[in-house]
């Protein structure tokens, strides 16, 4: 039987198609059942006939042939009666045919020759004669009769035997047919029942098909829900996590979960109804958030806690925390600034701690007093110290395992560190400068502040080549302190200096001496030595140092020399003192390579003083030969020192009045008296000259100028007085001012 | 704190290089950090430093920092400052250098003035591999070594690595288990492993020499 297969029902399904006819297997066996009952085949076909309404007429074949058989039969009875009999011939072809239809009706049947001749046996029995029966009349009537009740009561007693023996068959068949009506109404019942299941089966059929549609429809949404779960909750675990759990590797798996689904969300909000996405959104992001705060509580629990830094695990953990807030700017520079402003605190405290019980007390016993430079440098080392291990330290911080990071991201969280170092090390910046500045400027002793100078500057040589970046933070301040060692050194010396310009002391020490004064020698015997010690040049950059160690100096006494009673005294011992000054600040800084521009300078400056005594040495020397009018004369006409001489060119001196050959005379008897003297005075006006090169220069230019003078002046008297006046030529007066040689030499 | 923690926690230390200018004290370090060799000179401008991290035998992880001073007579008076706060002193000569070792004492004399017995010397003498133009013999090491009291002494080449290596395990081991005074461990202000008390009123650290 087929069975309808409700499972494989679809909804697009079409109903399931009418139940085919069902094959009871009762037709075989009631053909099987006619087969044993010959003769109950017309009542099987019977019962078929109900059910095909199939109708055969066979039966009509069968009567033809019997006819035939009984034909032939009365044929061969009509030919012995013809041999016999002819008064036969009336028998009429109707009697025939009336008979044969009997006959054929008697044949008809298909009998067994035994039976055909036990009926024959029998019908002869009864027929003792033809001729009784054949006899016209009542009696063969009633022969007739009475045969034929004969027969008949032969047949029905045979029939009735017959029939007999079919009674228990008949019985039997009655029986099944009972059967068969309740076989048949049972397969009303069943043909009825599966009607009905048909029906009901329909009306299950739909309900079914809704119910899948309603199936489909609710898959559909279990799907659509846990897909939404998946991409756009989190379960109560990852929640749970989020908000309760310590920061692990799982911490942050569900945090990238949890800002996917925050990114997710920004599809939901365009959707028609986005108050599913907004609601979502915020409600992740609260998540989000406060998992983020987390995050940073810990970075900032971690970095506040150096110490938790030895924890491998942890510095990882941090190293997440790091990579997660990278795309939280906010966040990590948050976290970043706490660090910085935490480790700078820390730092500061240090320095200070530090720095304070060393930089106590001013007092002349306290330790900074005694020995500031050893103090400094050993704050400068400590934050030396300070910078290496910091650095370290945030190395440390940013040293990330190879699978966290990509190399860009180990590039930026570089630069991140790089700037912290930078930043935490700045904070240092400050104090520092404090500290270090104020012990600079406590300090007043020379020789100490050069040390510090000399020390900070060491130190900025080393930070600006290990301090990477440094934004204005410790490079320049210890570049700042350099300068203000510098500063300091510039303005102790200057206050030395304006002490010493105020002093009335270092005033009187000018006196007819005309020996430099003491303040000199003491004042270079303090710087030269540290000026000398310089490596670099850099004190000396503005040039405000070293202009001040030589010009001052100069200065100083010339504005002495003019307010003490050197301004009374006789040119020629100011400039002696001057030269004297001049020659001592000399000898003095000679020696100091940085110097090396200044000691040009008071050459030239010597030089320039001891023209202008070469000067008065001329005059006085005119002065004593009586020259002097005759000297001014000739230069008015034409400057008798140029090297270019001619003596035409002083012909105007014939219309001077004092031009006479009796005034020539009167200066030749001056010159013959002065003149073999004259060495020996001017040695010793000029003794008081410390430098005997000096003096020697002095004597030798101002006796060859008056040498030159003089014999110039002969060859115009020669000229224009046409008599030889002036006894001694220009080499003897030479060789009397022992300068012969240099005087010919310039000749 | 636990003992997997305390197992973790690198202590530092600080070691200072000294001796007079190219003895080899900056080739020294570069080897050992670099295994790398120079034959070009040049002069170490102040203090340079260089971090090292180095595992001794019984598991220990210690980290290093290596003070490298210039010999040059100009820097002198930034030493002191680095010898204060320093756990080891490596004293150098260079044993084709009589002068060298002859200053030794007034290294040592310097460490001694800031340190007291409280840094462990170590004498050093370098260029070993120059064997045929020594002026210092190892006897004369010794003596020296015995007279300061000095850790151990050792002859190294850095340009033939020879020694090198030894000089730093032998340091390794000198090294006292904690450096007093550092690192007290889980209080807030754990930053502060890396304080350096500078000041001298104060007592130094009492660092106890537990091995060697
Ligand atoms: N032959 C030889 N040469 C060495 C050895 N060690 C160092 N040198 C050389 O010695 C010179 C000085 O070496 P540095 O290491 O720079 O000396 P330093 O002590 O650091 O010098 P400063 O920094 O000026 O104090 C260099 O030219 C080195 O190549 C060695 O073991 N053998
Ligand atoms: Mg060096």
């Amino acid at each position: 039987m087929d069975f309808v297969d409700f499972d494989t029902l679809n909804l697009s399904d079409d109903l399931p198609q009418p139940q085919p006819a069902l094959s009871l297997p009762i037709a075989t066996n009631i053909e099987t059942f006619g087969r044993k009952f010959y003769n109950l085949n017309s009542l099987t076909r019977n019962l078929l006939k109900r059910d095909n309404n199939t109708d055969t007429e066979k039966s009509e074949n069968q009567p033809q042939v019997a006819e035939k058989y009984a034909n032939l039969s009365l044929l061969l009875i009509e030919d012995t009666k013809n041999a016999d009999n002819d008064h036969q011939e009336p028998h009429s072809d109707i009697k025939i045919s009336a008979l044969s239809a009997r006959l054929s009706r008697v044949l008809n049947n298909p009998l067994s020759d035994s039976q055909i001749r036990q009926i024959f046996g029998s019908l002869e029995d009864t027929l003792r004669s033809w001729d009784s029966i054949l006899e016209p009349g009542a009696l063969g009537s009633m022969l007739r009769r009475k045969l034929r009740g004969e027969i008949e009561r032969t047949l029905i007693r045979n029939q009735t035997q017959t029939l007999k023996e079919y009674q228990p068959v008949i019985k039997n068949l009655r029986k099944l047919e009972e059967n068969v009506d309740a076989l048949r109404s049972a397969s009303m019942g069943v043909v009825d029942s599966v009607n009905n299941d048909f029906e009901s089966s329909e009306i299950f059929n739909s309900k079914m098909e809704n119910l899948h549609r309603k199936k489909t429809a609710v898959v559909v949404k279990k799907q659509l829900l846990s897909a939404f779960r998946a991409k756009f909750t989190l379960n109560e675990y990852e929640e749970y996590t989020l908000e309760n759990g310590d920061i692990s590797d799982e911490f942050f798996t569900v945090l990238a979960k949890a800002e996917q689904v925050d990114q997710n969300c920004s599809i939901l909000l365009s959707i028609d109804n986005s108050q599913l996405g907004v609601k979502t959104m915020a409600r992740v992001n609260r998540l989000v958030t406060r998992a983020s705060e987390k995050v940073v509580a810990y970075a900032n629990r971690t970095l506040g806690n150096l110490y938790a830094l030895n924890n491998r695990d942890r510095v990882r953990t941090l190293h997440q925390c790091f990579v997660y807030l990278r795309h939280r700017p906010h966040y990590l520079n948050s976290v970043l600034a706490t660090f910085v402003g935490s480790r700078s605190k820390t730092l500061v405290d240090e320095f200070l701690g530090q720095a304070n019980s060393r930089v106590a007390g001013s007092s002349p016993q306290s330790e900074e007093y005694q020995d500031p430079v050893r103090v400094i440098g050993d704050l400068l080392a400590y934050i030396h110290s300070v910078v290496v291990s910091e650095s370290e330290t945030i190395l440390g911080i940013f040293s990330f395992e190879n699978d966290l990071v990509d190399e860009t991201s180990r590039k930026e969280f570089g630069e991140i560190m790089n700037d912290c170092v930078a930043k935490v090390l700045q904070s240092l910046a400050k104090p520092v400068r404090a500290k270090l500045e104020q012990i600079i400027s406590r300090e007043v002793r020379i020789l100490v502040l050069f040390s510090i100078h000399h020390l900070v500057e060491l130190y900025y040589i080393m930070f600006s080549k290990q301090i990477k970046q440094d934004h204005m933070g410790l490079v320049a301040t210890i570049e700042s302190l350099v300068e203000s060692a510098e500063l300091r050194i510039v303005t102790t010396v200057e206050n030395k200096l304006t002490t010493i310009r105020n002093s009335n002391l270092a005033q009187l020490q000018l006196n007819i001496d005309l020996q430099p004064p003491e303040w000199i020698i003491d004042f270079y015997s303090e710087i030269l030595p540290m000026l000398d010690q310089t490596h670099t040049e850099s004190i000396f950059k503005d040039n405000s140092l070293v202009n001040m160690v030589v010009d001052q100096p100069i200065q100083i006494y010339e504005q002495h020399m003019e307010n003490s009673q050197v301004k009374n005294f006789e040119k020629r011992d100011k400039y002696i003192l001057q030269l004297n000054c001049l020659d001592l600040i000399l000898s003095k800084i000679m020696p100091i390579s940085v110097l090396t521009d200044k000691v040009i300078l008071v050459n030239e400056k010597i030089k320039e003083v001891s023209d202008k005594l070469v000067e008065t040495q001329v005059s006085s020397l005119l002065e004593e030969s009586g020259l002097t009018d005759f000297y001014n004369i000739a230069n008015m006409i034409c400057p008798i020192n140029d090297d270019f001489f001619d003596v035409s060119i002083y012909e105007p001196i014939t219309e001077n009045k004092l031009f006479t050959e009796d005034n020539i005379r009167q200066v030749n008897l001056k010159i013959q008296a002065f003149l073999p003297t004259a060495l020996l005075d001017i040695q010793q006006s000029l003794f008081k000259i410390n430098s005997p090169l000096v003096v020697n220069e002095i004597i030798t230019e101002s006796a060859i100028k008056y040498s030159r003078f003089y014999g110039r002046f002969q060859l115009i008297c020669d000229e224009y007085l046409k008599v030889p006046l002036l006894a001694w030529s220009d080499g003897e007066v030479a060789t009397l001012l022992g300068v012969e040689d240099a005087y010919f030499d310039e000749q | 704190m636990s003992a997997r923690d305390k197992l973790n926690i690198m202590r530092k230390y600080k070691i200072v290089f000294l001796g007079d200018q190219s003895v080899g004290k900056t080739s020294l370090i570069t080897r050992f950090m670099y295994d790398t060799f120079d034959d070009q000179y040049a002069a170490t401008i102040g203090i340079d430093f260089l971090l090292k991290t180095m595992y001794l035998e019984d598991n220990r992880t210690i980290r290093l920092q290596l003070w490298d001073t210039a010999g040059q007579e100009r820097f002198r008076s930034l030493i002191p400052s680095y010898i204060r706060d320093s756990h080891v002193a490596v004293v150098c000569y260079d044993i084709t250098n009589k002068k060298s070792f002859q200053n030794l004492e007034k290294w040592i004399n310097d460490v001694r003035l800031e340190r007291g017995d409280d840094a462990i010397i170590v004498l050093v003498g370098n260029k070993l591999d120059l064997k045929n133009k020594r002026q210092v013999t190892a006897e004369e090491c010794e003596e020296l070594h015995k007279k300061v009291g000095s850790k151990f002494y050792i002859e190294t080449s850095t340009k033939a690595n020879h020694n090198v290596k030894l000089l730093f395990k032998k340091i390794g081991q000198c090294l006292p288990d904690s450096s007093d005074g550092e690192g007290n461990g889980d209080s807030q202000n754990a930053g502060n492993t890396e304080t350096i008390d500078i000041t001298v009123n104060q007592n130094p650290e009492g660092q106890k020499s537990g091995c060697c």
